[in-house]
């Protein structure tokens, strides 16, 4: 009972709350109210300060009383003084309005960096913000994921594909939130696009791994975008055009003396307003070949809409209500009526109806409550949905009927329906708290509750007339997966500042989820030791525990969607280490170096069987079952990252440099590459200055081909005759490919260079009108997707002699341009 | 300024890719692909191998011999037309196959024209002789060379001959109602299969069944319905005459090949269509393919539609 005692005391007396005095505020843009995310505030000639939080809010504890200028400084923005004075026993609240400023100040961002620089314990961080986002060439229009993947250690797998693989780890591996709701699925198009809408972007944080307590359920990386607040002083907003969309963002403050700001932001893609002008073309011209055909070959289009809303009920309570929904769709139908006389006097007239109805996409909700108990403590509390759907609908109906002239009438009325469906349902509720008890000590706790239901299904049906027109009909459920889990997260996180140059973050995180026993141990580790001002050195060791999957093929070129599953019962859970040593060094020209060596286990892994999709089982019946099998994998991966970037004068930019190490085994391959393991890559990423008024960005891409399973050869096997007959022999040749080791061969090296210019003019009532103009893939170097296999012909006789291959391009050059408003 | 388009459009000049059709060669050694079966039915036991060759991807799959004149139609000096003939490249028509018992050796020999035929009329090595009969329960070695210097070896094991107990199908069965087959598993660990067959003239449109595999020997009693060919029925005379179940025992290489493994490629991209195998081989050494065996055992019954 003693030692209880002692211990209580003791742990009281490291987080004692003293009577020296707390600075807290705000720190947001003075044009619109936005809060500025890790801006530094610092006593002037001291080395006491704070970073703010994700909602602009800072903490400097115990301050001793005394006249200080409190100063508030943050990349691109002009800084700010206010002078102070601090007295016993009282708090003092001080909110900071920074006015936007050129990049080429000096000065302010070697204070403002070199601040962040020394306080950032976790590694392999960056933060992302909009105007990082829009400078940098991008595919028709900015996109945040392809950006991400310029940074070291982030690939994608292709062009077509923004799904990003971080340091070994899939893109299933990633958790991707939304003002932190998470969301499954973000992308348009299979992947071209993001479904984030830079234009309600405010900032991203990234971490690409070594994450904090507060994140869990992966194993890879954490990306959260955050979304504008909202313009707290005016109704403003942006559009953009671009060849295949337009968006606009639209925000303002609450109306009246309601303290608060909301956010719209919309986009909608053209293309299939151009499909259906040219079929319109087409069926004018060509009226005979095309009756009956469809309005529109390809009715496709995207949209998505979020918007926010925050309300300030006092000075310390806020709600914040956030709302997403995007959809793809593809609808397709038509109708068609056909008469027609037969040779001996009768006739024949028949319809159809067909209509193809194909969605996918998000639709998220949340609402959440910020209360500042006290200047040194934060509650949050958060609940949210968020929805992923994806189906198919097909329906076709032909009916009609006939009568020759000798024979009575018939008729037949055919049906047949086809539904695919996959839903991801995800339901929240978390409370995290914030303690700031001293300058030493940043506690953080809560709690995660989430349900998530995962419902696939496949059903086929049919009707028909029978032979007395009875109607008959069959319907097959070929394929129904519902599955509900919950996951609970338990957090403590303690960010320490042991002494000058060293701090540590130490964190636990406790999990269970509803369909496996146990309770899984997160434990997180981080230290910092600063040899000097410029440089510093950082460790880090995580645990990770994932309780879902996706049930993708490893082996598909192209990812169209993901098929999330719980891991099986029978499976156990998978987790995953990270080892990650840097060394960082920030020079008086605010140029940040950094290398970053990292190595990640992984255990418990699970990948898909492939091909596996028809199984007969012991009863005979064919089975369709695609996702019921999988094999055990081992994995590992190790790397080691070298980062430059610049973010002030007139060229900004980063370098980066990967060699990175990915290697998977399952009982049926030993050790072997992955489709996405590329040992070296490099990206360079550049935005000059030109004018004023004008930026011209680059940016040059190389990394090694992926590797692929190499065709070698060509084998013939057999099948047996399943419905068999009363012959002798029942065996089938079937001509096949022999391949060689898996992912054995790699494609050519893949280099690419894109370029950007926007030429900006601002407008007499404020704001700005801005030309954009990029080129994609300027060398137009092929960069192969795969390879496609064809027999190949002599040109004279025509014998066939051997085989001959093509690469299947990826982006090829591309020019595109589109306009930015904003006011 | 001006400088740098023209640099873009040197640097697009320079650096356009060949993005057109390659000849594509391997550095694959051709392998000796063999299937072999051995067959003790009832009436009759048998064997054959099918000796073929995977390619490089340089080889031609169809090697052109020249030009045949088929003459049709009732003038048939002047109605003819002119048919190329091919050889298959997979095909391996010079190997020597031996098959051997014990001390017994029985070469088989390739007959193109024989009645062995399957679907796609091809070369099998058989044994010419008719004294090769496999016996259920015993071992056979086979062993094929090619001049070439290349062989692969293999050996099975037939299995015992399951037993249909007769007293357990009625005497005629009919699509209106189900019908049970019972039967012996034998302690060899076969695995079993039935299957049924409408017996019309030699032919079967339909009615022809398959169990799934019956690996537990505690499932000894399979139950089905003969399948509905509706209008086919129809006339007595035309109609089927006989109802035949066969219960197979298939060795581990057959299952293997064939069912355990199938036609599962293994690498499948669900958009583009991308699957390939490294080959199988079960009960041969030395190459792909299968050295496999069946023993089965058959009834009949009359069939009343």
């Amino acid at each position: 009972m003693v030692k209880v005692r002692i211990l209580i005391s003791t742990i009281l007396f490291l987080f004692s709350v003293n009577s020296a005095q707390s600075i807290t505020g705000f720190v947001r843009d003075h044009s619109n109210g936005e809060p500025l995310s890790y801006a530094n505030v610092f006593l002037q000639g001291t080395n006491i300060g704070a970073a703010t939080n994700m909602d602009g809010y800072f903490v400097i504890p115990n301050v001793s009383s005394g006249n200080y200028d409190l100063v508030a400084s943050m990349i691109g923005f002009e800084m700010q003084a206010i002078s102070i004075i601090v007295v016993d026993e009282e708090n003092i609240r001080k909110d900071f309005r920074l006015s936007a400023t050129s990049l080429m100040s000096q000065e302010v961002i070697v204070t403002a960096e070199r601040q962040q620089f020394r306080k950032q314990v976790e590694p392999s961080r960056i933060q992302l913000n909009m105007r990082d986002i829009e400078r940098l060439p991008s595919f028709v229009e900015p996109d945040i994921f392809r950006i991400l993947k310029l940074l070291p250690g982030v690939q994608t797998m292709n062009d077509f594909s923004s799904a990003l693989y971080v340091r070994g780890s899939t893109p299933d591996q990633n958790l991707i939130m939304m003002d932190g709701i998470t969301v499954y699925n973000p992308f348009h198009l299979g992947g071209i696009f993001s479904t984030f809408n830079t234009d309600a972007i405010k900032e991203a944080d990234f971490h690409a791994g070594g994450f904090p307590a507060r994140y869990g359920g992966r194993m890879g990386s954490i990306l959260n975008i955050i979304n504008r607040e909202g313009n707290t002083e005016k109704v403003s907003g942006r559009a953009n055009i671009s060849m295949i969309s337009s968006k606009g963002m639209i925000e303002g403050p609450l109306p009246g003396k309601i303290k608060g700001s909301w956010m719209l932001a919309g986009r909608r893609t053209y293309f299939d307003l151009f499909t259906k002008l040219g079929t319109y073309i087409a069926k004018k011209k060509y009226a005979d070949e095309m009756e009956g055909a469809p309005d529109n070959f390809f009715p496709y289009h995207f949209y998505d809409i979020e918007g926010k809303v925050n309300l300030d009920l006092t000075n310390n309570h806020r709600l914040t209500f956030s709302t997403f929904i995007g959809d793809d769709i593809y609808d397709m139908s038509f109708e068609n009526t056909y008469q027609n006389d037969l040779w001996d006097g009768g006739y024949r007239e028949s319809n159809e109806t067909f209509s193809f109805d194909w969605k996918w996409g998000n639709q998220t909700n949340s609402l959440t409550w910020r209360w500042l108990i006290s200047p040194k403590m934060v509650l949050k509390t958060f609940v949210a949905s968020s929805r992923f759907h994806f189906w198919i609908d097909l329906d076709s109906h032909e009916w009609g009927e006939m009568k020759y002239d000798y024979s009575e009438e018939s008729n037949w009325d055919n049906t047949f329906y086809f539904d695919a469906f996959d839903i991801v349902d995800d339901k929240s509720l978390e409370t995290e708290f914030t303690y700031t008890p001293n300058d030493k000590h940043t506690i953080t706790s809560g709690f995660q509750v989430k349900d998530i239901g995962f419902n696939l299904g496949l059903i086929l049906g049919e009707s028909w007339l029978g032979e007395d027109f009875a109607t008959l009909s069959m319907k097959d459920t070929v394929l129904w997966m519902d599955q509900t889990t919950r996951e609970l997260g338990l957090y403590l996180q303690d960010k320490w500042r042991i002494s000058t140059n060293v701090s540590a973050q130490l964190g636990l995180r406790l999990s269970t989820a509803s369909a496996h026993e146990g309770l899984f141990r997160d434990p997180r580790f981080g230290l910092k030791y600063l040899l000097d001002n410029d440089t510093s050195i950082k460790f880090n060791w995580g645990r990770y525990h994932q309780f879902m999957t996706i049930a993708n093929p490893q082996d598909e070129n192209l990812r169209f969607i993901d098929i999330w599953m719980a891991i099986p019962e029978d499976n156990k859970i998978p987790f995953s280490d990270h080892t990650i040593l840097g060394i960082e060094h920030l020079n008086s020209k605010n140029i940040l170096y950094r290398l970053e060596a990292y190595y990640k286990s992984f255990d418990n892994l699970i990948t898909l069987k492939q091909g596996n999709i028809f199984s007969e089982g012991d009863d005979g019946i064919v089975q369709f079952s695609p996702f019921n099998d999988f094999y055990d994998t081992d994995a590992y991966a190790y790397g080691l990252e070298g980062f430059i970037q610049k973010k002030t004068g007139k060229v900004s930019g980063w370098a980066a440099y990967t060699y990175a190490v990915t290697r998977w085994k399952t009982e049926l391959h030993d050790w072997y590459a992955p489709k996405f393991d590329r040992p070296h890559t490099i990206n360079l990423v550049g935005d000059w200055q030109w004018t004023e008024k004008t930026h011209v960005g680059l940016t040059l891409s190389y990394a090694t081909g992926n590797p692929y399973t190499e065709v070698q050869g060509r084998i013939q096997n057999w099948d047996e005759s399943y419905w068999g007959n009363s012959s002798r022999f029942n065996w089938w040749k079937r001509n096949g490919v022999l391949v060689g080791e898996k992912n054995g061969a790699r494609f050519p090296d893949y280099f690419r260079i894109d370029v950007n210019f926007t030429k900006r003019k601002v407008l007499k009532k404020g704001g700005f009108r801005e030309w954009y103009f990029q080129i994609i893939n300027v060398t137009n170097h092929l960069n192969a997707l795969m390879y496609i296999y064809d027999t190949e012909y002599d040109e004279q006789t025509g014998d066939a002699k051997g085989m001959r291959r093509a690469g299947l391009p990826m982006f090829p050059i591309f020019p595109t341009f589109g306009l930015r408003i904003q006011f | 300024m001006r400088k740098i388009p023209l640099i873009l459009i040197a640097t697009f000049f320079m650096s356009c890719g060949d993005w057109g059709w390659q000849s594509v060669e391997s550095d694959h050694e051709s392998t000796l692909n063999v299937f072999a079966l051995l067959v003790a039915e009832p009436d009759s036991s048998y064997g054959f191998v099918i000796v073929n060759q995977t390619l490089r991807l340089q080889d031609i799959e169809k090697v052109y011999l020249g030009s045949d004149t088929v003459y049709y139609g009732q003038d048939s000096s002047e109605d003819f037309y002119i048919d190329d003939v091919y050889k298959s490249g997979y095909d391996v028509l010079d190997a020597t196959v031996i098959i051997s018992h014990g001390d017994t050796n029985w070469i088989f020999y390739d007959e193109p024209d024989s009645i062995w035929y399957s679907y796609d009329n091809e070369s099998k090595y058989i044994d010419t002789t008719d004294t090769f009969h496999p016996i259920p329960g015993e071992t056979y070695n086979l062993l094929v060379e090619t001049p070439d210097g290349r062989s692969v070896s293999g050996s099975v094991t037939v299995p015992l001959r399951p037993n249909i107990r007769e007293e357990s199908v009625s005497d005629s069965v009919s699509n209106k109602a189900p019908y049970s087959v019972a039967f012996s598993p034998v302690s060899d660990n076969g695995i079993f299969r039935i299957k049924t067959y409408l017996k019309y003239e030699n032919y079967s449109y339909c009615g022809s069944d398959q169990s799934g595999i019956i690996a537990s020997e505690m499932d000894t009693i399979w139950t089905s319905r003969v399948k509905d060919c509706g209008d086919w029925w129809g006339n007595a005379e035309d109609g089927p005459v006989a109802f035949q179940i066969t219960l197979e025992s298939i060795e581990p290489n057959y299952y293997a090949y064939f069912i355990e493994n199938g036609d599962e490629d293994e690498f499948i991209s669900f958009i583009l269509g991308d699957g390939g195998s490294t080959g199988k081989s079960f009960g041969i050494e030395g190459g792909y393919g299968l050295f496999g065996a069946i023993s089965s055992d058959k009834i009949e019954r009359i069939f009343v539609p």
